[in-house]
Formats: C-alpha cells, sequence, structure tokens
C-alpha cells in the first residue's frame, strides 16, 4: 500500500478491528412505531453469535411477511428492504446485520413486530421472542436524507 | 438522538485503542477496498463544517464521472450519499456512504481517488475532507455480503 493511502487512514482515525459502533437502543418488543420519513433507512443490529441462524429465521419470515401482506405499501417496503451481514465484529463479539431501506416508504412503519404480527397473527409472539432474543445488546435506526446520488 | 450519540462514543472508545493498535501494525489491508456485495461508512462531520464535506464529495463525484478508468466509473453507480437525521457523537452530523452494490475490489477511499484523479488539487480537497471530520472520525465501516433481498 503506498505510504499516502495509509497516511489518510491515519488521519481519519480509522479503525479496521473495531470499526462500528455501539448500539444506541435495545431490541425490544414494542408497538411504538418505527417510521422512516425521509428518501432512506438504515438500521445497524447487533446480534448474539450464537444465534445468527435465530435471527436470519426470523428475517426470512419478515421477507415472506411483507410479500404476503394484502397491504401494498408492505410491498413497497419490500422492494427497497436489503439485509447484509458484515465480517467486522461488533461489540462484545456480536455479529453485526445491516438492514438498508432505499429508497424508504416514507411514513410506512418499519417495525418487526408489527410487520409479523399483521400477517402471522398466531406465531408473531413466537416469532418476536425469537427475533428480539438475538440480540446481543440492540440497534442503531437512523433516518437518512439523500444528498449525493454519484450515478446522476 | 442523544441515544444515538452516546453508542456512537462507546464506538469511538473502543476504535481509538485499536487504532492505537493499528498504527504500529507494518501493513494493514485497505478498509477502503470492498470484496462483497456492499459496504457502509458513517461518517462524523463536525456540525459547522458540512458544507466542506459536501463540497468536497460533489468534486469526488465529478472525478468518479471524469476519470479514464472504467472502474472509477463503476464506483460511482453504486454509490450514494446520505445525511442522517439523527445526530453522531459530540454533536457532529452523520454522512452515510452506501455503496450497494459495491465494485468488488475497488478502492472507495476519498484521498486516494482524489490525489490519483485530480492531483494537486486533490491533495488540497483531502485536507478541506480530513479537517472537517468530526472525532471519532468513523463510527462504523462495514464490509456487506448480502443475506436477503425483499424485494426478490
Amino acid at each position: 500500500m503506498p505510504a499516502f493511502s495509509l497516511c489518510l487512514f491515519l488521519s481519519i482515525s480509522i479503525s479496521l478491528s473495531a470499526q462500528v459502533a455501539a448500539p444506541a437502543q435495545t431490541a425490544t418488543p414494542s408497538s411504538a412505531p418505527r417510521l422512516l420519513t425521509s428518501d432512506g433507512g438504515l438500521v445497524l443490529n447487533f446480534i448474539k453469535a450464537d444465534r445468527t441462524a435465530d435471527f436470519e429465521a426470523v428475517v426470512a419470515r419478515l421477507k415472506e411477511a411483507l410479500q404476503k401482506s394484502p397491504k401494498p405499501e408492505r410491498r413497497q417496503q419490500a422492494a427497497s428492504w436489503k439485509v447484509y451481514k458484515s465480517p467486522e465484529p461488533g461489540p462484545a463479539g456480536s455479529v453485526v446485520y445491516v438492514f438498508t431501506m432505499e429508497p424508504a416508504v416514507k411514513g410506512a412503519d418499519y417495525s418487526v413486530s408489527t410487520i409479523l404480527a399483521e400477517t402471522f397473527p398466531a406465531e408473531a409472539i413466537v416469532l418476536f421472542k425469537q427475533y428480539s432474543e438475538s440480540f446481543a445488546g440492540g440497534l442503531n435506526f437512523v433516518n437518512l436524507t439523500l444528498v449525493q446520488d454519484l450515478a446522476k | 438522538m442523544l441515544r444515538i450519540a452516546v453508542g456512537l462514543v462507546v464506538g469511538m472508545l473502543v476504535a481509538s485503542t485499536a487504532q492505537a493498535q493499528q498504527a504500529a501494525a507494518p501493513a494493514a489491508p485497505n478498509p477502503f477496498v470492498f470484496p462483497g456485495d456492499g459496504g457502509v461508512i458513517l461518517n462524523f462531520v463536525k456540525a459547522d463544517k458540512t458544507a466542506d464535506f459536501e463540497m468536497v464529495m460533489g468534486k469526488v463525484k465529478e472525478a468518479l464521472m471524469k476519470s479514464t478508468k472504467p472502474e472509477r466509473k463503476a464506483q460511482a453507480t453504486g454509490w450514494k450519499i446520505f445525511k442522517a437525521t439523527e445526530a453522531g457523537a459530540n454533536g457532529s452530523v452523520i454522512y452515510a456512504f452506501v455503496f450497494d452494490p459495491a465494485q468488488k475490489g475497488g478502492d472507495y477511499s476519498v484521498g486516494n481517488i482524489l490525489v490519483q484523479e485530480l492531483g494537486p488539487e486533490g491533495q488540497t480537497l483531502y485536507k478541506t475532507y480530513s479537517d472537517s471530520f468530526g472525532t471519532p472520525a468513523i463510527g462504523a465501516l462495514l464490509h456487506l455480503t448480502k443475506v436477503a433481498d425483499f424485494g426478490q
């Protein structure tokens, strides 16, 4: 790597091994809506290393719930909701999963518990218990406004 | 907002320790190369330097689009910049870089892009860019592998 590059990295104080901030909120069952009010949204989920299968199983049901929903806005939400996993560890050895919603459906409720309960009312409690117990600490939920699309 | 800020401050403390360790390492991999499907960087910018940050990112866009290298143009295609509603650590403004898709193996280091594509002007711009960052500079740098696309 050129010396210049290394210098740039250091000057903005980036770390290689601990690049993820600690969660700001705890994932707990809640009836409070999680609204995205601008162009996009980002959620950092901090998941216990031994519970990633549980988390991913519920994520698969979440996808199903959105796609099977009779509400058009739910299918709209599905269209731009992606789930990623990061190899960088989160706080306390957690695994970081990132939800990107871009574009967001403005004003739509992205609360996982609500979405599951709408489509799978009989299973919602069990599914959300499995989901919330997979969290190591919590999540960061961020509303985003587009500043620049570098392709346009 | 406060909850987000507190969470990110904790991340900063961890990151600072790791940075000190990194300084002693002989050759580190370039963290701005994304080998997987996507990437996210949360940049913490000083509240009074957002105009500088956005100006430089405008130049980065211009540099990518005018580049003679096809891989630079490809990087522009999936790169979007968002501003978060939520505040970052120490009152900073969070700018999220979202690379979706990432150009696999592409170097997304802003410093390298500016200097390689714009020469001496790029060095001046990079100083403006790096001076715009708060402390910590980066809240998260995540190399992402897609787990689910709810729209497919």
